[in-house]
This record gives C-alpha cells, sequence and structure tokens, in this order.
C-alpha cells in the first residue's frame, strides 16, 4: 500500500474512532460536569452568554450537596428569583439555606426571562419522578405560565424528554402539538431541529462534552457579556450580579414606561361591574388553568410552591385607587385559580417597601431576605417533619 | 445555514454511506437523485419545490425541442419567475414608492397577498443555471437527453443553496466517473475540505457576524483604528462566510467524487478590480461575464459602449445577490471601478500612464487600493445607502 494511501485510510479511520471517543467523553461528563462552587445561572454560564447547559448539568448541580433524608428545594423561575438586584453574597436564596437548615438542600436553578414551568421546574418533574422528596419554588405573574417548549429554555425540555428523564402526561404533549400546529412554518422547523438536536444528544452526548470543555478549557463563540474574553473558559467568568443602587438612585429610570407596565399588568385580566368592583376576565382565565392543568404534571403540582410578584410601591402607589383594586383582585383571584389547580400560591412583595425592590420588580437584599423568611415557611408547611 | 442543521446531519449519516456502499453505477445514481430530492423538499418546503419543479420541467423540455424560440420562452419565464418572486417587493417599495408613492403603496399590499414570505430557496441559483443550460442549447449545445442526468444537474443538493454555478458541460463530463466509483482519496480529502469549511464559516465568520452587529451600533463612537479595524473585520466576515460555505459544498461533492468549479482564488491577494473579479465569486463572476457583458457586446464597440457594457453588467451582479438598491449600488460601486481602472491611462493622459507605471511598478500599492476600495464596497453590500456612505466618511476622516 503506497503511503498516500496509508495515510488516507488512516485518516478516514481515526474519524469515527475520534467520534466514538467523543461520545464515551460525552457519556462521562453527562455524569459529573456541572459548574464549581455554584450559586446561580450568573450570565456568564446561561443561555445569554450563549451557553446552554444541558439537562444532565442542572441535575448533576441539584443532586451535588444531596444525601438521602434530606429535601431538595429546586428553584426555578425567572430573573427574581434569580436574584437580579442583589450580588451572589447576598443572595436570596442563601438566605433560603440558612433560614430552612440541614434537612434542606436548596439549589437555584432560575434564569432570567425563564417561565414558571421551564427549567428548574423540570428538573424538579425529574427528581421527583426518580422518587427523591423535592419541593419546587418558581414565580411568574398572575396569568403567564406559558409553555415548556417555543422559549429560550425550549431546549431543555426536549432534552429532558429524550433522556427518558419527565414524566408521562400526555397533556403536555397534546397542547404543545395543538400550539405548533398554529405556528409558523419556521417555528415548526426550529422545534423540529430542537427534537433532532435531542434525540441525537440522547444518544452521542455531545452537548455535556461541549458544555464541559466550554466551561474548563475554552469557549469558541463571541457574544456580548462575553466580548473582551470571549474564548476563556466560562469557568473563569465571574458572577457579574451587583446590589441594588442606593434607594435615591432607584425607580427614576423609564418612570412612565414602567408605569404603563405596572397599570398593563392586571389590566387585561378582569373587567369591571362597578366602579371599584371587579370580575376576571374568563377566557383568560380558563386559558391559564389550562396551562397550568398542561404543562405541570399532578405530581409536581403537589410539591410546588409558586410565587405571583408583585410590582414595587413605588409604581403601585401611583396608580388610581380603581387600578389598584383591580391589581390586587387579579393577584387574589389568580392566586386561589393556581391554588385550585393543586398548587400552593402565595403574593409576595404586596407589604414589601421601597428599600426592598431593586427596581420594578426585582428585590434588592433586603427584599431577598423577606422573600426568604416567607418561602421558608411555606416549604415548611409543605413538607412537615 | 443548512449545512450545520441536525437535519442535514441526519441526511447526511444515511446518504453518504449508502452511496459509498452501492457498487450499481445505475442503482448509485438513483440514490443521488432519491438523496438530492428529500434533500431539496426537506429544506426548500413544498412552496419552494414546486415553482422549482415547474420551471426545471421548462427547461428541459424547451431544450430538448432544441428550438431556438422555445429555448428563449423558457429563458424569459426563468427570468419572470426570478423577478417575481425575489424584486417585487423592491420594485413596489423602493423603486415605485420615488415614481409614484400612491400606487407603490398598492403594488405593495397587491404583492403581499400573491408572494409567499420568501422566495424559493436558491431561486437565484436555479435560474442561472437553467439559463446557462438553455442559452447554451439555444446556441448549438447537446441537450441532456435523459431526464434522471437533467433533475440531477438541477438539484445537485451540495450546490443547491449557495453555489458554485454550475456548468452543465462540465457536470454531466464528470457525474459518469462518480457514480462508477469513490477514491478513498477523494472522500479523505472532501472530509478535510468540509472541516475546513466549518472551521471558516462557524467558528470565524458567525463570530464576527454577531461582532459586528454588536460594534456596528456603535460605530459612530468608535475610534479611528476600530472603525478600521471593523472594516476589516466586515471584510474578513463575507470572505470566510462564503469561501467556508463554499468549501463545505465542494467538499461534500467530492466525498461523492465529483469536482464542483472553485468560487475563490485569494481574492484579497488581487492587485486590480479586473484581478479581484477573476478571483471572487468565480463562478458568478463568469457566468455575468458570459450571459450578460458579453452579449450586450463586451469590449468590442468603444469605450464607451465598454463602459456602459460593465456598468449594467455589474448592476445586474449587484441585484442578484438581492433585492434591495444598496445591492444594486454596490454592484455600481464595481462597475464604475473597473470602468476607472480600464480607462484612467488614456482618459488622464500623461498623469494616467504615469499613475499606472506607479501602481505597475509598486504592485503592492496596487493591492493595498484594490483592497481599500473592495472593503468600502462591502459598507455598500451590507448597509442602506446613507447609513454606508455615514460610515465610509467616519473611516476617511480618521477621527
Amino acid at each position: 500500500m503506497s503511503p498516500t494511501k496509508l495515510k488516507t485510510l488512516a485518516f478516514l479511520v481515526a474519524i469515527p474512532l475520534g467520534f466514538a471517543l467523543a461520545v464515551w467523553l460525552g457519556r462521562e461528563a453527562a455524569t459529573y460536569a456541572k459548574p464549581d462552587k455554584f450559586i446561580r445561572f450568573h450570565q456568564g454560564i446561561a443561555p445569554e452568554s450563549l451557553f446552554y447547559p444541558p439537562f444532565s448539568t442542572l441535575e448533576n448541580l441539584a443532586l451535588a450537596r444531596w444525601s438521602p433524608g434530606r429535601t431538595l428545594v429546586i428553584i426555578g423561575g425567572n430573573s427574581i428569583l434569580n436574584g437580579v438586584g442583589q450580588s451572589d453574597k447576598n443572595l436570596w436564596s442563601r438566605r433560603l439555606q440558612e433560614e430552612l437548615g440541614e434537612r434542606y438542600v436548596v439549589v437555584n436553578l432560575s434564569f432570567r426571562g425563564a417561565l414558571p414551568c421551564e427549567a428548574g421546574a423540570l428538573v424538579a418533574e425529574s427528581l421527583i419522578k426518580r422518587g427523591l422528596h423535592v419541593v419546587l419554588i418558581s414565580n411568574t405573574a398572575p396569568s403567564t405560565v406559558g409553555r415548556v417548549a417555543g422559549g429560550a429554555y425550549g431546549y431543555l425540555y426536549y432534552n429532558g424528554l429524550a433522556h427518558d428523564r419527565l414524566m408521562y402526561h400526555p397533556a403536555r404533549e397534546a397542547d404543545l402539538a395543538a400550539w405548533e400546529e398554529t405556528a409558523t412554518p419556521s417555528i415548526r422547523e426550529q422545534q423540529a431541529e430542537l427534537r433532532r438536536a435531542a434525540a441525537l444528544d440522547a444518544r452521542f452526548h455531545f452537548q455535556a462534552l461541549w458544555h464541559h470543555i466550554g466551561y474548563r478549557y475554552g469557549f469558541t463563540t463571541w457574544t456580548q457579556v462575553t466580548r473582551d474574553h470571549f474564548w476563556r473558559p466560562r469557568d473563569k467568568i465571574a458572577d457579574d450580579g451587583t446590589d441594588a443602587r442606593p434607594l435615591a438612585e432607584r425607580f427614576r429610570d423609564q418612570l412612565e414606561a414602567e408605569l404603563a407596565i405596572t397599570r398593563a399588568f392586571s389590566a387585561g385580566l378582569a373587567e369591571s361591574t362597578e366602579p371599584t368592583s371587579w370580575r376576571t376576565y374568563a377566557p383568560h382565565a380558563r386559558l391559564t388553568g389550562e396551562l397550568i392543568d398542561a404543562m405541570f404534571p399532578p405530581a409536581v403540582r403537589a410539591r410546588t410552591i409558586m410565587l405571583l410578584n408583585q410590582n414595587a410601591p413605588y409604581y403601585r402607589s401611583r396608580l388610581t385607587l380603581r387600578e389598584r383594586t383591580r391589581d390586587d383582585f387579579v393577584f387574589a383571584t389568580y392566586e386561589q385559580l393556581w391554588r385550585d389547580r393543586g398548587i400552593d400560591c402565595h403574593t409576595v412583595g404586596a407589604n414589601f417597601t421601597d428599600e426592598d425592590f431593586a427596581d420594578r420588580t426585582h428585590l434588592a437584599p433586603s427584599g431577598g431576605r423577606k422573600l426568604a423568611l416567607l418561602v421558608a415557611d411555606y416549604v415548611r408547611q409543605l413538607t412537615p417533619p | 445555514m443548512i449545512f450545520n442543521t441536525y437535519a442535514f446531519a441526519l441526511f447526511a449519516a444515511v446518504f453518504f454511506p449508502g452511496y459509498w456502499l452501492i457498487r450499481s453505477p445505475c442503482l448509485r445514481s438513483w440514490w443521488l437523485l432519491g438523496g438530492c430530492a428529500v434533500f431539496h423538499g426537506h429544506f426548500a418546503g413544498p412552496a419552494g419545490v414546486l415553482p422549482i419543479a415547474a420551471l426545471a420541467l421548462l427547461t428541459y423540455v424547451c431544450a430538448l425541442s432544441r428550438l431556438r424560440a422555445l429555448c428563449y420562452a423558457a429563458i424569459a419565464a426563468c427570468i419572470a419567475a426570478l423577478v417575481f418572486y425575489k424584486y417585487t417587493h423592491f420594485l413596489s417599495r423602493e423603486l415605485l414608492a420615488t415614481l409614484a408613492p400612491g400606487l407603490s403603496a398598492q403594488a405593495t399590499t397587491l404583492s403581499a397577498s400573491w408572494l409567499p414570505d420568501a422566495p424559493p430557496l436558491a431561486l437565484s441559483f436555479f435560474t442561472f443555471e437553467f439559463v446557462h443550460y438553455l442559452v447554451d442549447v439555444a446556441g448549438g449545445g447537446a441537450p441532456i437527453r435523459s431526464p434522471k442526468t437533467f433533475a440531477l444537474f438541477a438539484i445537485y443538493f451540495p450546490s443547491l443553496v449557495a453555489g458554485p454555478i454550475k456548468r452543465y458541460q462540465d457536470f454531466t463530463a464528470a457525474l459518469p466517473r462518480s457514480l462508477a466509483g469513490v477514491e478513498l482519496t477523494e472522500v479523505a480529502a472532501g472530509a478535510q475540505r468540509v472541516a475546513l469549511g466549518f472551521f471558516k464559516k462557524i467558528l470565524l465568520a458567525d463570530n464576527l457576524t454577531v461582532a459586528l452587529a454588536f460594534y456596528e451600533k456603535d460605530f459612530s463612537n468608535l475610534s479611528a483604528p476600530e472603525a478600521w479595524l471593523f472594516l476589516a473585520a466586515l471584510s474578513a466576515r463575507i470572505l470566510l462566510d462564503f469561501s467556508g460555505y463554499t468549501d463545505i459544498a465542494l467538499g461534500l461533492s467530492q466525498m461523492l467524487g465529483l469536482r464542483l468549479p472553485e468560487n475563490f482564488n485569494y481574492p484579497y491577494a488581487a492587485t486590480g478590480l479586473r484581478d479581484f473579479w477573476a478571483r471572487w465569486h468565480i463562478s458568478l463572476s463568469s457566468w455575468i461575464r458570459d450571459y450578460v457583458y458579453i452579449p450586450l457586446g463586451g469590449n468590442r464597440h468603444g469605450p464607451l459602449r465598454r463602459s456602459s457594457n460593465l456598468i449594467i453588467a455589474f448592476a445586474l451582479c449587484g441585484l442578484w445577490h438581492g433585492g434591495a438598491g444598496h445591492f444594486m449600488v454596490w454592484g455600481l460601486w464595481h462597475g464604475l471601478g473597473l470602468v476607472v481602472q480600464a480607462t484612467y491611462r488614456k482618459g488622464l493622459s500623461s498623469l494616467g500612464a504615469r499613475l499606472g507605471d506607479v501602481l505597475d511598478r509598486f504592485a503592492v500599492l496596487s493591492w493595498l487600493l484594490t483592497l481599500v476600495f473592495v472593503a468600502f464596497g462591502w459598507l455598500l453590500f451590507f448597509y442602506p445607502a446613507a447609513q454606508a456612505w455615514a460610515m465610509a466618511i467616519k473611516l476617511l476622516s480618521f477621527r
């Protein structure tokens, strides 16, 4: 055989061998890879910087400090529970762990902009399915449930599904199929591509390998968040979350726009019967109820504490009396609606002060401390000794 | 990009081993055709396949008749389809808006109800390949008799999305050899080329694309060196993006044992605009030369006619890239540049001759001038003319 032919053959044989090696390494990485000294998903290790931690990473994080006999408190939800407005030192979930003590393991798996049923909620579902004692803390605005697929964190649903981590819940699949039917062709293709990715990943484990390399050894994708050092491994990117600005500097930015959002918060959810009497706008309430049923399997609902976050008093105090009564009515009604569906639901922030808020929605360290106290209480009620 | 989707990965995982394992050339050609049809059907969708299938059938039948009138009618149909799908919005929104704003609004509403959201996948490439085929057959070339071979020429998947624009004579000559068997060395070389293409496209070009989109928003506040770095990155980005994609297409085809024409030959090493166009998107520039510039008269009727031919050919070349005014302006920029390059020695008499001597003697200077000219052209290619103008002013003010 000529040297050229030998070289060619060696090259062609090396391709499947290299692939097999990568699959094996990915399979290994899926069992242990996770960020070090994890506190929360800051921007450097989250989809904002094109780092999409796979389902296995989230599970590894949840199980890292857990041991039999302890209850896992998984925090899902959005930027409010992620602790925007609090530095990692003053993060509310640290306070929650201190408050709950050794019997509980608190893991903050919330992401900015995540829906209540996404990310952390899916990990909680997976661990409940495996028989672990889990409590899920999630949050949202009163009528926002959303869907596990279609958003920035939708990949985690397909990832979990393909790895056989999620519960059998036909209502969810039926709802997603019906939603896809009405979606544009490009969205349908996007979802199909995510499903293909997840199906291939279930066999070849490339997500775990790639993110492990990206976290430990170096990254290849330029992002706005990591622009000056995008090639650096993500374990070198620090949590850049800061505590809220001094009170005198808060709330003034875009006052009108923020007030408009505060006003609109409950506007479409209730219709007036008399000047200060309200009734829920039925189609919205029905849709919210249906989505809760579809997105949360019954076994997860029984282990979930849903927080409905009120806006900062700085803005709420500027609402008219009529708007405030509507707001209170909507929060109370939807809180009951979530409860009727089997989810322990609480409105939080209504009696917090301006000092407790970093901006319209996010909490300052003092608000975080109050939240931790409240949530600890809800957790204890749900999991009596 | 289609080649970095999971759908393509799955397709390739089934298609390529099948192609290599099948021994019979006839079966292999059916496997190839089936693969091309699946690829086209999946990525273009029914709305994208139907117009192309209709045009392909028309092209095949008209060329087979060898009647010039029918070939020209089919050419007109191909061009009409291209104009309809790709340029109706441009004609109604940009061109008509300046001439008759009222009519423009009506035309825009009307066209929105007729047209799909996006033109059929790779319509420009299909049109150019069909027109080339029909022109050559009308000029006496032998048509492709086998419908299977014609279908393979029309929807050959490696070059379907972004070229290179094939010539049917080369393709039909190379196809039987590929169907007879693929050398291992070709597979290995093709795989290496695909890897190089992915490296250029995903690792380099895609990163530059996001970074440029970020810094473009703040371009007016960049320092002079940063702004020039931006221009360099913009120039690098389009080369890496397009040549990376071409490398993948060429590599995939080589893995099937069929070599497609090269599209790039170190274009930024060019020492003149003519030289640049002999190295950049070669399959397009040679198509424009053969089917627009030369039929218009080329350089056969004096400098004035040559200049106007160049400008028309390059305005069309610009428009081919997309239905927007700035693409045409980019084409005109290059057309005018080529006119200046072809005429300045005589046009500026002794000064022109001396300038020509200097540029001939110092090739580095010619290279630098060409590079800067091309780079400023990319501003027109990527941004609306007014924005490109403001960016150019900032760059030239060195502040």
